[in-house]
């Protein structure tokens, strides 16, 4: 625990020093990147791609990969892997995009990459039907069950009201990149799944979630850790989910967006799902927690069509 | 004559039959091979014929039965996986002790007879239970599920934990079997009899209890092909006689009891003066084979007994279950039909218990009454029936599970959802959940307005399937606020009316924010 909170440090401090030393840089440094920010943005959003293609030009725009992780790092990718659906049904996460980022990290120097999620339904089969089992192990990822408890380990929340102690999958402990890639759906509960709501799939008792302030619990996860990229495949989204029951329902929207800010993630992908932000009531919890900025406005969002 | 090898012919078809039957109860093989490895066993096929007139199973079985009546009984010692368990353990002990012989001993023929009786009526009053109990293979099946998969099981969850914290994740944690005492009981009863018989006896079980050897038996007693001994070159020398697992040869008397005999083959390979052998035997005087068949007055008159004293109880039983239950019991697997045909063909082999991903199938003690114990039921506290699943239907030996289509499955309503508002999270403690609505496949369970930004569940029972999603996974507390009313006969659920599609597909739209 220690040693990795160093290293974050270490790590955090020395991306300040190269940004800053970017910004006072000279004018020949700056006339290298043509885009107008020099600055690196807060969010980036791509659109009309593949996944894979979409991918590509906003870790790009970031300054690639190698701006999370340092060679020889282990990385954990969570995607999404709740329900028995085929990669048409969009209730999982892209398994070409999750197997591009699991590429990504290997070529950004990553020792190790896991990708797990805890499944709503039957884990085996859920990973392999849902397509990102296949996908991830062909880019040499390691493919991690979470359908059992002993993979958890009880951590404290700081700061957390009701969200006090939480049982965490060892990975999320274990890891030193922490990857994020959640699926934008409509969900019958909380409205919208994306972002935030993805990580309750590295937690063991969702019941307790749902039984204590659902909204209030997924907002003050990541006071425990957050994550330090999240990735939202917006490629084809469910407009009556989490569950993909009718193919009707999916509509293919062409885009992906990426950031370190999860909140202000889930209040874009709110307006690309048609959703009024107010009535997720986690966007405004997190907010107000400090997980995020939810106003828009004051980021810099790079926009990008391909 | 038949020439060759026949005893190594025996071991490998064992061998190998016996290791698919194994497979058969996890996860290696493809569901379509083990429906079809488990269509070599005699009393599945036998039920399903008699309680679906399935033409297959018929055919099958009159070909196992033209198949005694040729070689004999062949079935125990090729195919019978409780066989395969009895030659193991005969062979452990041969291995471990220096010397095992096996000696003459008469036949059981009043014990055998009796069982077999008892195990006819209880069939034609309707019930196949204890011919389902005492079947070798159903037997067997509950062998692996209490003996050999908890051993499997353990053996892979401190592998896997090894494994994983040298940051190798290739193993997956398997749920342990539940365990009750109660079901255990006479199951241990029968499994040390068997243990106990076939380490001092051979397979004295198939030629005592087992009801399906003495029918096999009966078959065999004229076989086409029978052991038989050459007289005028056998020297009683005992040999064959020490190493037959069945103790039907009287190397005295240099006479065998084909009815008891298993066809293992031991006795071939053995003789010096190659007086025994595996043939066609020559036409003998009648009083030879007369000696065989020693039915008595006095058998016949113990058996009769024992038909009315059966009868008896099976109609006492009859009465017993006649009111109305007090009670719902739990769902049946879908493809059951009803819970009477259900509780009829199942022989509690826990084959589709061992093959349930997510373990909602578990053996039942009294849920299903006197008639039905220990059959598997579902328990939706353990975990509910996954919507695109139909592993149990299409393994099921017996039938009890019809072997419908994914499709034909999708709507077979076992039971119906039941919202109890007052135990539910939103109307307690006003904070959201859904979870019920989140899991459900059919749209049975969906979530309307209620308080402000707050939302309920509200259930459509006609488009429910029964699966208990909702039920496993409500997180109200101490009671669950949705649970599944069982249908005791199955229906068809309906399936709700989509919208049409939200928006056309592909749109190349600017970005919203």
């Amino acid at each position: 625990m220690n040693r990795r909170d160093f290293f974050k440090k270490a790590f955090s401090l020395m991306a300040v020093a190269g940004i800053s030393s970017i910004t006072k840089s000279t004018p020949l440094f700056a006339a290298e990147k043509d885009s107008e920010n020099i600055k690196t943005p807060d969010l980036i959003a791509v659109k009309n791609g593949t996944p894979e293609k979409m991918f590509d030009e906003g870790i790009k725009a970031f300054g690639g990969m190698e701006k999370f992780i340092r060679k020889g790092q282990t990385v954990v990718v969570k995607p999404n892997i709740a329900w028995i659906a085929n990669p048409e049904g969009a209730a999982d996460t892209n398994p070409a995009l999750v197997k591009r980022i699991v590429e990504h990290c290997f070529g950004a120097g990553a020792s190790r990459v896991y990708v797990f999620d805890h499944t709503c339904d039957d884990s085996i089969t859920t990973y392999r039907v849902s397509g990102i089992e296949k996908a991830a192990k062909e880019a040499r990822a390691t493919v991690v069950q979470a359908n059992k408890e002993s993979y958890y380990q009880e951590v404290r929340v700081p700061g957390a009201h009701t969200l006090k102690n939480v049982k965490v999958h060892e990975l999320i402990l274990e890891s030193d990149v922490f990857i994020n890639v959640p699926i934008l759906k409509h969900h019958g509960s909380t409205r919208m799944t994306c972002a935030l709501k993805n990580l309750m799939g590295v937690v063991w008792d969702r019941g307790y979630y749902h039984r204590t302030d659902l909204e209030r619990c997924i907002a003050e996860f990541p006071l425990y850790r957050k994550p330090d990229l999240t990735i939202v495949d917006a490629y084809n989204i469910l407009t009556d989910g989490p569950r993909s029951r009718s193919l009707k329902d999916v509509v293919r929207k062409n885009m992906q967006l990426l950031s370190k800010d999860m909140v202000a993630l889930d209040v874009a992908s709110s307006k690309i799902l048609g959703e009024e932000v107010e009535n997720i009531k986690y966007i405004k919890i997190g907010h107000d927690l400090g997980i995020g900025n939810s106003n828009l406005e004051e980021l810099n969002i790079k926009r990008i069509t391909l | 004559m038949i020439k060759g090898n026949l005893k190594l012919l025996r071991v490998s078809f064992e061998i190998i039959l016996f290791a698919f039957i194994i497979f058969s109860f996890f996860r290696f093989l493809p569901e379509k091979l083990k429906a079809i490895t488990l269509k070599t066993q005699i009393i599945p096929l036998l039920i399903s014929f008699l309680a679906e007139g399935f033409f297959l199973s018929l055919l099958l079985f009159v070909l196992f039965m033209l198949l005694t009546i040729i070689f004999g009984r062949i079935y125990c010692s090729f195919f019978c996986p409780l066989g395969g368990f009895q030659d193991i353990l005969i062979r452990i002990k041969r291995k471990t002790k220096k010397i095992t012989k096996f000696s003459y001993h008469k036949p059981l023929t009043l014990l055998k007879l009796t069982i077999l009786i008892f195990a006819i009526i209880s069939i034609i009053s309707g019930s196949l239970y204890l011919i389902g109990y005492l079947d070798p293979y159903s037997f067997f099946g509950r062998i692996v599920n209490y003996l050999l998969k908890p051993a499997i099981v353990i053996i892979n969850n401190s592998g896997e934990l090894i494994l994983r914290k040298a940051n190798i994740y290739a193993l997956h944690i398997m749920t342990l079997p539940t365990f009750n005492p109660l079901a255990l009981t006479p199951f241990i009863l029968i499994l040390g009899t068997i243990i106990y018989f076939s380490l001092k006896r051979g397979r004295l079980y198939c030629n005592s209890i087992c009801p399906l050897g003495t029918i096999l038996g009966i078959f065999s007693i004229r076989s086409f092909y029978r052991i038989e001994i050459d007289k005028s070159s056998c020297t009683s020398c005992g040999i064959c006689e020490s190493v037959c697992k069945a103790e039907c040869i009287n190397s005295i008397d240099k006479t065998v009891d084909n009815s008891s005999c298993i066809r293992c083959f031991n006795c071939l390979n053995v003789c010096t003066f190659s007086a025994i052998k595996y043939k066609r035997p020559i036409k003998k005087k009648k009083t030879d084979n007369k000696k065989t068949q020693n039915l008595s007055r006095r058998n016949f008159l113990y058996s009769f007994f024992g038909i009315l004293g059966f009868s008896g109880i099976n109609l006492l039983l009859r009465n017993k279950k006649s009111p109305i239950k007090p009670y719902l019991p739990p769902p049946t697997p879908p493809g059951s039909i009803n819970l009477e045909e259900y509780i009829s063909k199942c022989t509690a082999c826990y084959l589709c218990v061992n093959n349930c991903p997510t373990n909602v199938l578990q053996p039942s003690l009294f849920q299903y009454g006197l008639k039905g114990v220990f059959i598997p039921h579902m328990d939706f506290y353990s975990g509910y029936c996954s919507y695109d699943c139909i592993k149990c239907l299409e393994v099921c030996p017996t039938d009890a599970i019809l072997p419908y289509t994914k499709e034909e499955k999708k709507k077979i309503q076992i039971g119906t959802v039941k919202f109890i508002k007052d135990f539910c999270v939103v109307y307690r403690n006003n904070t959201n959940c859904g979870a019920c609505a989140e899991i459900c496949p059919t749209a049975a369970v969906t979530m309307k307005p209620y308080k402000g930004l707050l939302l309920i569940p509200t259930t459509t029972p006609s488009f429910c399937i029964g699966c208990g999603a909702c039920q496993n996974v409500c997180p109200a507390k101490p009671e669950k606020a949705i649970v599944v009313k069982t249908n005791i006969v199955h229906k068809e659920a309906k399936k709700p009316k989509r919208k049409r599609a939200t928006q056309q597909k592909e749109i190349k739209e600017d970005f919203p924010f």
